[in-house]
């Protein structure tokens, strides 16, 4: 359950990153532009300013990572409650404690078949 | 004339009621379907004795089986193997000589023993026996004595009684003999394993054991009268 939530909040922070970025305003000329290089120049000069949708390469790694490890904890964390479902397998305290059991009854098992044996026979 | 005739005859009887008795145990013996109850009665002693033995050493008794040609088991545990193996032939003999010994004391004596002993012979059906045949030969042993019990005249039962006594006592005096066959089996040989003693000394131990509980009888009968 932790490695779920821990790895739920890592995405969501991702998300954010991202969110954060195109968060940001989009400022759109009401200038009218009339040339093909006038519009490059003002593309350009809006991305240097920090305009528009700009996607940093750090946030989308980091976010792809973050987003690896959640997808892994996930699968893993499902193969195990399937494993579980599907044996019913005891955690190993349990299992320590019904072999402990069933060798105090296999002691008792063990004095009652010598006992069987330890008999005399007199004719 | 004829009290005359059954006061000698009642005389004759008392000076030589045990060889009569002993004669009949003799003649008992060799009848051939007659003799078979007696023999499960020389077997039942025998096989109790080695179960009482058991108990008195600390064991327990597992089961008793009787067979139908006299032949018996008794299957302990724990207890002193040495005690418990003596005790067959030994305790046979020492129950018939009671036997005899009790009846012959009071007839009211002789009618309280013969109800332990059916009781004891109950007790065994319900703890001990665990096969039909066990369960039938001690059924007609308990049958015996229960009709030992209902007899009206006390002084046949003592008789009865007598008889019984003399005839457990004449197995016990020739069943040991039946161990010296060569194939070390039974109580002598296990006697003989445990103590290093051979097997005919124990054989020879068992045989002067009865020899002097029949002994005993008779010089208590020649006392007596």
């Amino acid at each position: 359950m932790n490695i779920s939530s821990t790895s739920s909040q890592n995405s969501i922070f991702g998300l954010t990153n991202q969110t954060s970025t195109s968060k940001k305003p989009l400022m759109r000329s009401v200038d009218p532009v009339t040339s093909k290089e006038a519009q490059e120049k003002l593309s350009n000069k809006q991305a240097n300013e920090g305009q528009g949708i700009v996607a940093d390469q750090q946030a989308i790694a980091l976010f792809e990572k973050n987003q690896l490890e959640a997808n892994a904890a996930k699968s893993t964390l499902n193969s195990g409650n399937f494993a579980a479902a599907n044996q019913d397998k005891p955690s190993p305290k349990n299992e320590t404690a019904v072999a402990s059991y069933q060798a105090v009854g296999n002691l008792a098992q063990r004095e009652s078949v010598q006992q069987l044996f330890g008999v005399d026979v007199f004719a | 004339m004829p009290n005359l005739s059954s006061k000698r005859t009642s005389s004759l009887w008392k000076k030589y009621h045990f060889f009569i008795l002993l004669i009949a145990a003799v003649v008992i013996k060799q009848l051939p379907l007659i003799s078979i109850p007696f023999n499960w009665l020389e077997s039942y002693f025998h096989e109790i004795s080695h179960g009482i033995a058991a108990i008195l050493t600390g064991g327990s008794v597992l089961r008793i089986q009787l067979f139908a040609n006299g032949a018996g088991l008794c299957t302990t545990q724990g207890g002193i193997g040495f005690a418990i193996s003596f005790a067959g032939y030994a305790g046979a003999t020492f129950w018939g000589w009671g036997i005899y010994r009790l009846a012959s004391t009071h007839q009211r004596t002789a009618q309280g023993f013969s109800v332990l002993i059916f009781l004891l012979i109950v007790s065994s059906i319900i703890f001990w026996g665990r096969d039909i045949l066990t369960w039938f030969i001690l059924a007609v042993l308990g049958g015996l004595f229960l009709l030992t019990i209902k007899l009206k005249k006390l002084h046949y039962l003592q008789r009865l009684m007598q008889l019984f006594g003399l005839l457990i006592l004449l197995n016990s005096l020739s069943s040991p003999s039946y161990l010296l066959d060569g194939r070390n089996l039974g109580d002598g040989a296990a006697l003989a394993n445990m103590t290093f003693i051979p097997e005919f000394i124990w054989v020879l131990i068992w045989f002067l054991l009865a020899l002097i509980a029949l002994y005993s009888l008779y010089k208590t009968a020649k006392k007596n009268h």
